[in-house]
This record gives structure tokens, sequence and C-alpha cells, in this order.
């Protein structure tokens, strides 16, 4: 099959998908357990940091254009230690798929399928991510590009239908947490949110069709956070934090009083398909990334195979997990931050200094 | 080959849904009860018989709703006990009402949010109300010529009657959740009483009468302190609580004249409360504003005296006020801030409520509250003048 290159556009309804897939069930609790109901405000501050990464992925974007990142670490480093950081790194973006998968099961499973097995769930949700990954990029790209309209569409309903219940009161007191937890929950942000603008790397920048990264990912990426703004806003402005908090997922309960003119009622298990995309998008290109990351590396011609294994392996671990969902829900809202950040955080900035050593020595 | 077994797996996929369940082998709940019996909970559902309420059934002697009870030591076992009488498996998609008993409430409604905030199938918009001397199971047996569920009779009147009738106020579940565990804030919600006999009201019979003896009627606010029932409220308070809290468009009021009364109703009708801190002491004021219709005048009362008119305006802004200050009075005797005036000061001034939370309803009657009335009459109905001021005139 012959593979047309990608627009930009495709590139960047990928990044929006991908930095609001931990937004549902991750960012949002653990934003309220930090700073309560300020927890809007982050994304708005989160801009800056999430600016100053995207220009970090562009340098690592513009660095030999015709590889992938797998193919860029090998020829940054030697071959033996490029391959041990792309299986460190790919290991990361399993983590990250898995807690993802099982937030997207659980979600599921709690709001809507609560007497289906959650296996049963998995099965049904790991055909559609393996038929999108087997179709190729191209599939994918088109495939986030479609979800993104519609996604948008629903996203404009959720907002407009929830206007007539916000009430500014509801997010009184302001800045009221320590100043300490808003430092804490900008790094929740950094770590579910930005970091996974990391894993568009694998397509190499020669696949774009005249590539305008800078500019896309900036643009998807800042309405990517003024769509979590919204959502958390809105969530808290109409059911205020004592509410919000008390439910696992009330950016889906508060579209349950949505009521469009009167006409239209009990649409909120259509409005929040919008987060199912989040996710779905989310597997697919982390699947993707580790597929080809392992492709690039080995002498795998036939990369089905590897979906296929990397699919089946997913359904099997997150099955295995939802055993633990309880301690689960506990350890990623509280521990998972932090080792994300640093670990991401000195991840990026080894390969951008390589990137700056290697174009030093030629220059040379 | 492979195709071809793809395409016979496919098969299995299109032919229905895996585990499916038609809409008959629901028990559909359209209302649930919940009273306390020998300590436990007896938890009572009203179930739509669909075939019946569909009017395909030639036999119209059959009851088009039927309420089952349950008994158990948590409400999931009471529901559990009650699946074992129903045939059909219970559905809580659509209830739309849950009346509690007054000995539940007295002993706290704690013990049954959680089962619902829990319940994943439970939406959380339904109604909640308390009964009034009466079991809360017998609320959803009362049938008449108007209504053959109880519950979605209550539901709706306790949408209609909100903001038009002064005393009556809807409470969801939500909005329960929300005066429970927000600082600051207690919960006022509707009772329901019975007029007549429960077992006339649920037999056949009240159904066939043009004036049926039995009957349900929504009754005045029931204040609670932290998640436990205190008392019903009078009706002068209940309209006193729902000013305060702004739940009011509409209502009436009748107003003694010198020769005769007039009766005003209130529209466009809203309250608003504004707290200052001064010397680290809250100051509320509640300013309440709105036009007046007349609505019904008997007597001499001139309605083109200016003077007349001023007398009314008057006597309606005092008659408000009246109110406010019973439903101010009802709390601080019951130490319950069900107006959630801690709620605005956590809100504006977090710092002073976090030192004073702990005593905060204690010390509601050392607040200073100035109350302030702002209702003009505009407009005195489709007649100018009442028949008997015209009469005089011939």
């Amino acid at each position: 099959m012959i593979e047309n290159k990608l627009e930009n556009f495709d590139v960047g309804s990928l990044n929006y998908f991908i930095t609001r897939a931990f937004l549902t069930g991750f960012l949002f609790n653990s934003l309220l357990n930090l700073i309560k109901q300020d927890s809007w405000v982050i994304p708005l501050l989160g801009i800056f940091i999430g600016i100053i990464f995207l220009l970090l992925v562009v340098y690592i974007f513009n660095y030999e254009p015709s590889l992938n990142f797998a193919e860029k670490l090998v020829s940054l480093f030697n071959k033996k230690i490029g391959c041990f950081l792309i299986l460190i790194f790919c290991l990361f973006c399993f983590f990250m798929c898995i807690l993802t998968y099982l937030n997207l099961n659980n979600f599921i499973h709690g709001q809507f399928l609560s007497k289906t097995p959650t296996l049963a769930i998995a099965i049904v949700c790991i055909i559609a991510i393996y038929y999108a990954l087997i179709k190729g990029l191209n599939v994918i790209a088109k495939t986030g590009n479609i979800l993104f309209f519609i996604a948008m569409i629903l996203f404009f309903i959720s907002f407009i239908g929830l206007l007539p219940f916000m009430e500014i009161q509801n997010l009184k007191p302001f800045f009221h947490s320590k100043p300490t937890n808003y430092i804490e929950a900008l790094n929740c942000f950094y770590s579910f949110n930005i970091v996974p603008i990391l894993f568009l790397t694998i397509l190499p920048k020669n696949k774009i069709n005249n590539p305008k990264l800078k500019k896309f990912l900036i643009l998807s990426f800042l309405l990517s956070c003024f769509t979590m703004f919204t959502v958390m806003f809105s969530t808290l402005a109409s059911f205020g934090y004592e509410l919000t908090s008390l439910y696992k997922y009330p950016e889906f309960h508060v579209l349950k009083n949505i009521s469009l003119m009167g006409l239209e009622a009990r649409i909120e298990s259509i409005l929040i398909i919008q987060c199912i995309f989040d996710f779905f998008m989310f597997i697919v290109l982390t699947i993707y990334f580790i597929a080809n990351s392992i492709k690039s590396i080995t002498k795998i011609k036939n990369i089905n195979n590897v979906y296929l294994v990397l699919c089946v392996l997913l359904v099997i671990l997150t099955n295995y997990f939802s055993k633990y969902n309880v301690f689960l829900d506990d350890f990623s809202l509280k521990y998972v931050e932090i080792p994300v950040s640093i670990f991401s955080t000195i991840f990026i900035l080894i390969v951008c200094i390589r990137i700056k050593l290697k174009k030093k020595k030629k220059t040379n | 080959m492979k195709k071809l077994i793809i395409l016979l797996l496919l098969l299995f996929g299109v032919c229905g849904c895996w585990n499916y369940k038609e809409l008959d082998d629901y028990s559909i709940i359209t209302g649930i009860a919940i009273d306390k019996k020998d300590n436990d909970y007896e938890v009572s559902v009203l179930i739509s018989n669909a075939s019946k309420s569909s009017g395909d059934s030639p036999d119209s002697s059959e009851s088009k709703s039927v309420v089952y009870s349950g008994k158990g030591n948590s409400i999931f076992k009471a529901l559990k006990d009650l699946a074992l009488i129903s045939p059909k498996e219970l559905y809580l998609d659509h209830f739309s009402i849950l009346v509690i008993s007054e000995e539940i409430a007295t002993e706290g409604v704690y013990s049954i949010v959680d089962f619902f905030l829990r319940y994943p199938n439970a939406r959380k918009d339904f109604s909640i109300a308390i009964s009034k001397d009466c079991k809360a199971k017998d609320t959803l047996k009362i049938i008449t010529p108007l209504t053959d569920f109880p519950s979605q009779s209550i539901a709706d009147n306790l949408k209609f009657s909100t903001n038009l009738q002064g005393a009556i106020s809807d409470l969801n579940y939500n909005e329960l959740l929300y005066d429970l565990i927000a600082p600051g804030m207690e919960v006022s919600m509707n009772s329901i009483k019975i007029i007549g006999d429960e077992e006339e009201g649920s037999s056949k019979e009240n159904t066939e009468s043009s004036e049926p003896k039995t009957y349900l009627k929504l009754g005045n606010l029931a204040i609670f302190k932290d998640d436990k029932f205190i008392k019903f409220t009078t009706e002068q308070e209940s309209f006193g609580i729902n000013i305060i809290k702004n739940n009011i468009t509409e209502m009436y009021m009748k107003i003694n004249m010198s020769d005769g009364y007039v009766v005003v109703s209130p529209v466009n009708f809203s309250t608003e409360v504004d707290i200052k801190l001064k010397d680290k002491k809250p100051v509320i004021s509640i300013k309440a504003s709105g036009n007046a219709k007349v609505m019904e005048v008997n007597g001499h009362i001139d309605l083109e005296d200016d003077s007349i008119i001023e007398e009314i305006r008057k006597k309606s802004n005092n008659k408000i006020k009246s109110y406010i200050k019973k439903a101010l009075n009802v709390a601080t005797e019951n130490e319950t801030d069900i107006f959630g005036f801690g709620l605005k000061i956590y809100k504006d001034y977090p710092d002073y409520f976090n030192e004073v939370k702990d005593s905060w309803n204690e010390n509601l009657s050392e607040l200073k509250i100035k109350i302030d009335s702002d209702l003009t009459i505009k407009s005195i109905s489709s007649t100018q003048n009442s028949a008997e001021v015209l009469d005089d005139r011939k």
C-alpha cells in the first residue's frame, strides 16, 4: 500500500487527543485532590511549560527528518545505548498505555456496562484499536481528523448546554491552597498531559507534507488546553468542588444536567464520547510508537504481528491489573506523576543535549 | 479461507447484542420509598406495569402500577430481598422520586444517600421528599383519577409548584448531596402527606370517584441539622426559607386592609444575600425585590387611589420581612444554617469561616442581619377596580 504523506493538520489532531487522554479519571481527580476548586487554572498555567516542551519536541523532530524517534536515538548514541534507551522509553510508553486502557475499561464498565466483564470490554475495544493500527499511519491520522471534528462539535454542545448551570460562586474561594500544591498540580499536568507529546516523534518529519510542526503543534496544544480548562471550569462551576470531588468521573455526571432547549435530554452518553476518542487515539498512537520503535531496532518485517502481540499483551495486563483497581486508583493519583515527570524530563533533556552536541561536532 | 473464517466469526457479532434483555424482562421502578421497620430498612418500590399502562390490556381492572417492599439491614439487602418478590429484574434507571420516612430522616440521611451515589445505573436527578404523618411507602400507593403513577405525580407536582407556590422547593439528589457536604450549609426539603385514608387511596374506587377521598398533598419544608431531620416548618416559615434561598419567582400574600383584603402575587421575585465582614463579625443583608400583581380584591378598596396602592405595597413588604424573620427565627432556634450563610462566608472569607466553623450553627443567633424588601405594585391585573368600588360609584 502506498502511504501518502501526512498533513500538518493530521499531526495537530493527534496532538490534541494525546494531550487530553489523561484528563478523564487522572488529571482532574489529581488536581481536585491537590488544589480543589482551583483545578481549572492548571491547564492555563500549563500552557507555558507545554510550549517549552513542544519546542524541545520540535527540536527532536528537526534532527534527521527522515528518521523516526527510535532511529534517531540509535544515530545519536551507539546502537547498544540507543537500543537500551528505546527499550526503557517503550516500557514507559507501555506503562502509560496500560494506565489509559485500564481507565478506559473502568470508565465504560463503571458508567455504562456495569454487568459486562471488563475483559469483554477490553477485547471489544482492542479490536477497533488493532484495526486502526493494521491500516497504517494514514488511516490513524485520518481517523484522528474525523474524530477531531466530531469531538469539537460535542465539546461545543456540552459547553453551551452547561452554560445555564454555571455559577462563579461555586469556584470560590479562589486560590486558597498551599503554593506547593499548585506546583505539584502543574507537575501532574506536565506528566499526564504534556509528556505524551513526545510520542509524536515516532513520525519522521519528512513523512509530513510541507511541515509546519511548530505552528500546528502549538495551536493544537492551545486548543487542547482550552478544552481541558473548559471541562474543569464548567464542571466545577456547575457542581461546586464538594460535589465534583464525590464522583470519579465528574465531567460525565455534570453532562447529565444538559437538556438542549428542553428537547434533547439524557444525551450525556453521546457527549462523553469525546473522552473515549481521547483514550482511543492515545492507545493507538502509543502502540504505534512501541511497535515502530521495536521494528526500527530489530529485523522484524511484519509489523502487524507486533501490533497483535502488543494488543494481546495490553488486554492481558489490563485484565490482570483490573483486580487491583482500588489500589491502582490511589497509586496512580499519588505516586505516578513524580517518577513520570523526572524520567521524561531527564530523557528529553539527554536527547536534546546529545542532538546539540552532535550538531556542534558537525559544524566543527 | 482466512477471510471466510473472519466473516463467519463476524456473523456472530451481527446477530444481536450479547447477553441482551427485552424490556419485558425488567421491572421498571418509577419511585422508591424508604421506611424503618423493626430496626431494618424497608425499601418499597413502585413498579410500572408496562403492559397494562400502555392500554393494550383488555382487562382494565388490572393495576397500572404495583408496589413491592423488601426488608434488610442495609438498602442493598432490602433491594435484594425485594427482588425475591419481583418476577422481573429491578431496573432503577428511571425512578423520579425518593420518599423517605420521618424516622429514617431523624436517624440521618447519610445512611441512604451513599447507595444511590454508588449504584451505577441510578440517575442523580431524582427528587427527594420526606413523608409527613404517614409511612413513606404509603405515598407510593395513592392513586387518583388523574394519576396512575403516584411517583410521577409527586415529581411533577414538585417541579411545577417550585417557584410558583412559595412554600415548595424541589430538591434533587445532587442538591441534597451538595447541601450535606458543603461547609456552612444544611438541608431543607419538601414534605409530602396523605390527605384521607391510606387504604382507600390505594383502592380502585379512589380513581372512580369524581372527588377522590384520598390524595397526596405537598407540605411545608422540613429542616435538618447535619444530616438529621429536626422539624417541619410552618407555611410562613417555608415562605421565608425559600425567599432567603432565592427559590421563589412567584408567590401569593393576603394583605388585610381596613375594609377587606387584597391578594398580591409577587412576580419576577428575587432575593440577594450580601455578606460583609465588619470588625471580624459578619454582617448579612437580605434584600428581596420584585414586582407584584393584585390578584384578588375583597371589600371597598379603591385601587385607583395612590395611597391605597402605597399601603398595599408597604404591607406587602412588611409581610415579606415577617416571613424572612420567621424563617431566621426557626433556623436560629434550631441552630441550623439552612440558608447557607456559612457557605457564602466560606466562599468570600475562607480564613474567617475556618476559625468559626465548629461553632457556626450554635452562634447563628449572634449574626447581624439586615432585612429589606422592595416590592412594587406594577399591575392590578385585567380590571381597574373591584366590583364593589365600581358599584359604590354608581
